[in-house]
This record gives structure tokens, C-alpha cells and sequence, in this order.
């Protein structure tokens, strides 16, 4: 009989959209599924009624209905995110709850619009509550594709022993360097007037030698793209040798493709956070919108009587 | 921002375990020990979970400022991103 291994297998790839749902995604999901399926017959009697209006009894079925929901799903997802971290709801099933909920309830508010579209307080209010409900889809689908796109941005400004890559050259441009000054003084014959104390030589690199070490040989195999190296050797490209101008138009080329992927790796963690803001305050506006909205309608249902 | 190995390292040591940063986030659907979600982000291979979370994790930041140690969570699992991405032999 052989034995199987109980060690997890090895998990690699990271597709473009991340993963598929979590289960208490799919449960919100389904069960926003199932709350719909039941309103079909409702809505089909609905839509066959004398009485298709905002201010019907369906109408306000579906206002009261919609806003207790957007209300319920948007609050408690708040209070759960910034009050209670020990609750005994995950944040995630109250985030999946709360990005379904947002969808129907948002649907059954454009139900008790009727399709009456005219310029009132109402019609702000819904286009307020289309824009919170479309910034939250599209979020979603930020939150799924941006970290991707950061994640292949940072490995492409990281080596592959996990280091930054524009420290990791430079860090081997200056042991080149080192190296090659230490090669030349070794080589230079010692002058026979030269100081016997230590404290006379200069400690100083010879800076009139770093151009010569972007040769390949010094370089070759490195890889690397240098920053503070780079922008020495920027100012000495006037004395760079013919032979050395393409190798420094390699690093020049580098560096640029390296501080362009960690720019896009930046670029696309700022998107994630400031969507999540554009969102917050889309759902701010809405609230200011649909409190005028019940405040205006309210008005009217107190002087009819 | 991407950490190096270094840095890595470093705030992998410091993290305490107490999981405030897990309790905080909006992306992970299921229980995981913090101390295998350290050991993972640097050894061995990913498990399922770890690798699940990973590649939900959407860097938020959420897990930043409850952090009692001052760590950042969100480079940590870029960083598990990257390896995930990469492949096993990462």
C-alpha cells in the first residue's frame, strides 16, 4: 500500500482577476439570486397594474424597501469596519453582504422611480444612488486587477534574490569600483618620495577613474541599473570612451525601466485607496440627496392631508 | 511599496502575532494562523489558504494602522503577491 504525502501542494500563478469568490461571497450572491427569482411574479403583476407610480403602493413598497436596505448593508459594514474588529462576523462576509445588498437595493429604488425620470429631488437621488452602486462595481474590479498589475510592477523593480534592483546595482557598481581603484593602486609603481604615515594619503575614491570602470568587463553580468552611480556617471558622460557609451545607454535604459515599474507599482496601490475614497464620498453625496428627497416628499404627503 | 529582503526580514521578526491585522481585514474569508502567514511569506511553499488570501488580498491598507508594532502588513503581502506570481522556485 502505498502512502500519499499529506503536504499541501505547492500553489503558484496569480490569474489577471484573482481568485474565484469566497463562500460567503457566492451565499450573498445566491441569495441575492433567490430574492429576485421571488420578485418576478410581484414586479410581473406590478408592471400589469393601473398604478405604476413612485408614489403607488408598490412604488412605496419598493422605496421603503430599497432604502432600509442601502441603509442596513451600508451602515453596518461601516460600524463593523471601524468599531467592532472582534465581532463574530468576518469583515468579508460583511463586505460581500454589503457590495450584494448595495446592488438590490439601488434595483429597487429605480423599480419605485416607475421610469419617471423628470427634474426632482427624487431623480437626484437616484442618479446619486447609481453612481455610489456603479463606483462599488467598479471598485470591485479595480480591487481585483490593480493589485495584480502592482504585484508584476514590483517584480519587475525587484531582483530575483528579492532585492531592490536599482540598490542592487549600485551596490555592484561600487564594489566594481572599489575593486578597480584597488587593482590601479596596486599597479602604480610607489614613488620613492611618497609618505611613509598612513595619514597623508587621501581616503578619497578617484573619481576621474569611475568612468572607466563602465566597461563590460567590470559590469558584465551585474544586470543592475545604479541610481547615485548612475547620475555620477550622468555627469561624466563627456569623458566616457567611445567603447563605454553603449553600456552606458544600457543603464541609462534600465534605470528608466526600472523607476517606470516602480512608478506603475505606486500608481495602481494609490488607485486601490483612492477609489475606495471616491466611493465614501459618492455614498456621502447620495445620503445628502436622498435625505432632501424624503424631506421634499414628505412635505408633499403632509400637505395633501 | 515593495520591500526588500532585508526590511522583510526585519518586519517579520518584529510582528508579535497578535493578529489585529488579520481581525482588520476585508479580504480574508477564512481563519489562517499568523505565524504560518509569516513563515510563508518567506519559506517554503504556499499553502492553499495562503496562497488563496494572497491572491485576494487587495492592498487596502486597512491592516496598516491597527498594526500595535507600526508594521505594514500590505508590503508583506505584496510581497507574497510577487511570490506567488513568480511561481514556486521563487
Amino acid at each position: 500500500m502505498t502512502r500519499t504525502s499529506a503536504r499541501p501542494p505547492i500553489q503558484a500563478g496569480y490569474p489577471m482577476l484573482g481568485s474565484h469568490g469566497s463562500r460567503a461571497q457566492w451565499l450573498a450572491r445566491l441569495t441575492a439570486l433567490g430574492i429576485g427569482i421571488c420578485l418576478i411574479y410581484p414586479l410581473y403583476l406590478y408592471l400589469h397594474s393601473d398604478d405604476i407610480a413612485p408614489d403607488s403602493a408598490w412604488g412605496y413598497g419598493f422605496a421603503i424597501c430599497g432604502t432600509a436596505l442601502l441603509i442596513l448593508v451600508g451602515v453596518s459594514y461601516s460600524v463593523r469596519k471601524r468599531l467592532n474588529r472582534h465581532a463574530p462576523i468576518r469583515l468579508h462576509t460583511m463586505l460581500a453582504w454589503h457590495a450584494v445588498g448595495g446592488v438590490v437595493g439601488v434595483l429597487l429604488i429605480v423599480l419605485h422611480s416607475a421610469g419617471n425620470f423628470n427634474a426632482r429631488s427624487g431623480t437626484y437621488a437616484l442618479y446619486g444612488l447609481l453612481a455610489v452602486a456603479l463606483s462599488g462595481i467598479i471598485g470591485r474590479l479595480i480591487d481585483r486587477l490593480c493589485p495584480r498589475l502592482a504585484t508584476a510592477a514590483a517584480a519587475q523593480a525587484m531582483t530575483e534574490a528579492g532585492e531592490d534592483r536599482l540598490y542592487a546595482l549600485e551596490q555592484k557598481l561600487e564594489a566594481a569600483q572599489q575593486l578597480q581603484h584597488a587593482r590601479r593602486r596596486a599597479r602604480r609603481p610607489r614613488k620613492a618620495n611618497m609618505p611613509w604615515d598612513l595619514a597623508y594619503h587621501t581616503l578619497d575614491p578617484e573619481n576621474d577613474a569611475i568612468p572607466g570602470l563602465l566597461t563590460h568587463e567590470t559590469m558584465s553580468g551585474t544586470g543592475f541599473v545604479p541610481t547615485r552611480a548612475w547620475r555620477y556617471v550622468g555627469s561624466h558622460t563627456a569623458q566616457l570612451l567611445p567603447h563605454q557609451r553603449p553600456f552606458a545607454d544600457y543603464l541609462h535604459q534600465q534605470t528608466t525601466l526600472t523607476r517606470a515599474a516602480m512608478g506603475r507599482e505606486q500608481f495602481y496601490l494609490h488607485m486601490v485607496r483612492v477609489w475606495r475614497r471616491v466611493h465614501v464620498l459618492l455614498c456621502v453625496a447620495a445620503l445628502g440627496l436622498l435625505i432632501w428627497h424624503l424631506t421634499y416628499a414628505a412635505m408633499l404627503l403632509l400637505d395633501a392631508r | 511599496m515593495h520591500y526588500a529582503t532585508p526590511q522583510l526580514m526585519e518586519e517579520l521578526t518584529a510582528c508579535i502575532a497578535c493578529s489585529e491585522c488579520l481581525l482588520a481585514c476585508p479580504a480574508l474569508a477564512e481563519a489562517i494562523p499568523i505565524k504560518a502567514l509569516n513563515w510563508e511569506t518567506l519559506h517554503g511553499p504556499l499553502s492553499p489558504d495562503i496562497a488563496r488570501f494572497a491572491q485576494r488580498c487587495y492592498q487596502c491598507g486597512a491592516c496598516v494602522p491597527v498594526c500595535p508594532v507600526g508594521l505594514h502588513r500590505d508590503a508583506m503581502m505584496l510581497w507574497l503577491k510577487v511570490r506567488l506570481l513568480l511561481g514556486p522556485d521563487s
